[in-house]
């Protein structure tokens, strides 16, 4: 048989959507700051700012010197066995990805994308700290025939994938919705988000603008009448000035809770989880839309994350880290952790009955968690209790014998944090736990105080072992372990268990250790 | 029922040796820092420094001492390593003890790597990788060159079928 060969350019939509790109980041960088310059008149302090728009305008140049370039000489081609790309004028640069190793397929559009009916498709392996291969932008129907073809011929999965993006599916084995995360929740995720957070930051971004790039001068008239305005509002409105700060308090907090809404329905919108054979699906996104697609053995440790406020609602956000790499998109999606997200939102009963779906040869019965001895709380609150005695010795030491002041005794105030210490590493304690699933086939651990984590690690994913005792652990016959996949590096791999009792925790990871040595790793099957 | 730890293999004795040298080194230079400090500041005529700095260094030759003999003694006591089922252990620590675990099956490379000192007292170091994040890495350091290609050529041997 002749070996197939699927080959390629890049869409002349790519130039288009090169030179809107450079503009907007113009828009962004250099016409706020000429525009002040132009306004502001006089008042402007001018030099730094226009040297800043000059390199910002040559930059620009720059882009779009290297987008002609990239489009004019960017070919792809894909055969039965690699994928190879180049580009390039003086400096060639071509690139083989074996089919075999590609771990994660995914398919971004933006407006403008989607207006002229193209896609940026990303190729990702395992270990790259980005993707591997950015064919960016080309046509619909060209990303489409590619990715039926990759898929087509990774042997894992025989399927031609479904691909909702604006064509109709043609799925030969049958896909599964997982999930369909509705409006209602999105809202539900954007309202139990630290909006409070997006709040300060948006505020702290604005006041920063105003005095980085507006002129002095406008800046105290801006000040003074805003003054001016607010007193001649409350005095002819009745309103108590602090009245009048808490509704200026509130309003920010609603808009900060009104912003996370948006954010998280423009970013999550229509979220959809499928699956077809053994290949996850996500597709997702209001403006941008994203798909992409990993094999679920991939997925190295689950996390199911709960904050207080979503515990209050009985919600959790379901993320993963896969043993590809999310940088590229990552940022957006998985703010805080680096664990991509798998899905934004669901109820806590549900992802229960999600789980098989995602972990195959997870039994369906709740996991038996083992409690942790109670001496971890003695272990955990230990440290804090040692250092607030010697703070508060030493302090009163100090007031009393070096100042010689009668107030000494507020050198004990230290002391006051051990009860809350001690409350606080209880509940810590409580917390705490872990369970071996079924047959062996995952560790499960559970931890967090205030936000609170459940950790699911195939021990086929399992590569390290490492086990920790300070002194104090050794001193009460503690350990604490950390378990470490392949995936992020960012994430830190797999979740640690701290306190466990010696002869128990010793146990533990000898089992653990020779589980993991019985159930082969591999990238691939 | 079987006892949660396995029987550890002490590494070569040479290593306190190469310990000893390493760590002379820097404390030596620390202590050379201290005492140069203190004689710079009594000729500029700083009142009470130098006498402190003079303190800090007497103690720290002081702390070198027991760190040269005792300490060192105790971090090739709690040094070792085992291969158990086809896990390899490793744990070291005087202080902070920590324990590596390395299912065999998951090691992806192993480098063999000697430095003047070592190979002037005979021994190797032994880095293991594997497709792990946080401890991607682990080495295994005081072997016996012999020791050190027997133990690499029972790890490959081990957990070369699969790896990637």
């Amino acid at each position: 048989m002749a070996s197939e060969l699927l080959q390629g350019r890049l869409h002349p939509a790519t130039l288009i959507t090169a030179v809107l790109e450079i503009l907007r980041r113009a828009a962004g960088s250099v016409v706020p700051i000429l525009a002040v310059a132009v306004l502001g008149g006089r008042g402007f302090k001018g030099g730094f700012s226009l040297i800043v728009v000059g390199l910002s305008a040559l930059g620009l140049v720059a882009s779009l010197g290297f987008a002609l370039v990239r489009y004019f000489t960017f070919t792809y081609s894909i055969d039965e066995t690699e994928l190879q790309t180049q580009e390039g004028i003086w400096w060639k640069h071509e690139r083989r990805i074996p089919l075999a190793r590609i771990q994660d397929i995914r398919l971004e559009q933006n407006i403008l994308h989607r207006l002229f009916k193209v896609a940026a498709l990303q190729v990702e392996t395992a270990g790259g700290s980005g993707a591997e291969a950015s064919l960016s932008v080309i046509s619909l129907t060209d990303a489409e025939r590619l990715r039926a073809y990759l898929f087509a011929h990774r042997e894992v999965t025989p399927a031609v994938p479904a691909f909702d993006l604006e064509l109709p599916p043609a799925p030969a084995t049958p896909e599964l919705v997982l999930r369909a995360v509705t409006l209602k929740e999105l809202m539900i995720a954007g309202l139990t988000q630290s909006w409070l957070g997006t709040a300060m930051a948006g505020l702290g971004g604005v006041i920063f603008w105003l005095r980085e790039y507006l002129p002095r001068r406008a800046q105290s008239s801006l000040l003074r009448t805003g003054a001016e305005t607010a007193s001649g509002w409350l005095s002819s409105s009745g309103v108590s000035l602090g009245l009048g700060i808490a509704l200026i308090g509130l309003l920010v907090l609603l808009t900060g809770m009104g912003v996370s809404i948006v954010r998280t329905i423009l970013l999550f919108y229509g979220f959809k989880l499928t699956r077809t054979g053994e290949d996850l699906s996500r597709a997702y996104g209001l403006l941008n839309r994203h798909v992409s697609r990993l094999p679920r053995r991939r997925i190295q440790v689950l996390e199911i994350e709960q904050s207080p406020l979503r515990r209050f609602v009985g919600v959790a956000v379901l993320r993963a880290d896969t043993a590809g790499s999310i940088a590229t998109h990552g940022k957006e999606s998985a703010h805080n952790t680096g664990r991509d997200v798998l899905v934004p939102l669901l109820s806590r009963d549900a992802v229960d009955a999600l789980l098989p779906e995602l972990l195959p040869g997870l039994s369906s019965e709740s996991p038996v968690w083992q409690p942790i001895s109670p001496l971890a709380i003695r272990r955990e609150a230990l440290p804090g209790t040692y250092l607030c005695l010697i703070l508060s010795l030493g302090l009163s030491l100090f007031l009393s014998r070096i100042v010689h002041t009668p107030l000494w005794p507020l050198g004990l105030i230290p002391l006051v944090f051990l009860p809350f210490l001690w409350l606080a590493s209880r509940w810590s304690w409580k917390q705490l736990g872990w369970a071996l699933d079924g047959a062996g086939v995952l560790l499960r651990v559970r931890r967090g105080v205030l936000n609170r984590s459940e950790y699911l690690v195939p021990l086929r994913n399992l590569q390290v072992i490492k086990v920790r005792q300070s002194p104090f652990d050794r001193r009460l016959g503690l350990l604490s372990l950390h378990v470490d996949t392949a995936g992020q590096t960012l994430t830190g791999g797999g979740p640690r268990l701290d306190h466990v009792p010696q002869e128990e925790g010793w146990r533990l990871v000898r089992s653990l250790a020779r589980e993991a040595q019985r159930q082969r790793f591999r990238w691939e099957k | 029922m079987d006892t949660p730890l396995p029987e550890f293999q002490t590494l070569d004795p040479r290593v306190k040796s190469l310990w000893r040298m390493s760590n002379a080194i820097g404390f030596g230079f620390l202590a050379l820092l201290f005492g140069v400090g203190g004689i710079f500041a009594g000729r500029i005529g700083v009142p009470v420094l130098p006498q402190v700095l003079w303190g800090i260094a007497a103690l720290w030759v002081l702390w070198c001492a027991f760190a040269l003999f005792r300490y060192i003694e105790l971090a090739f006591e709690n040094a070792g390593w085992a291969l158990d089922d086809s896990v390899l252990w490793i744990r070291q620590g005087v202080w902070w003890q920590v324990t590596q675990l390395l299912p065999l099956s998951r090691l992806q490379h192993i480098d063999l790597k000697r430095g003047p000192w070592e190979r002037k007292l005979g021994l190797a170091t032994l880095t293991l990788h594997t497709a792990g994040t946080h401890a991607a890495t682990l080495t295994l350091s005081g072997l016996s060159v012999e020791d050190a290609e027997r133990l690499r050529d029972r790890l490959v041997a081990a957990g070369g079928d699969d790896g990637v």
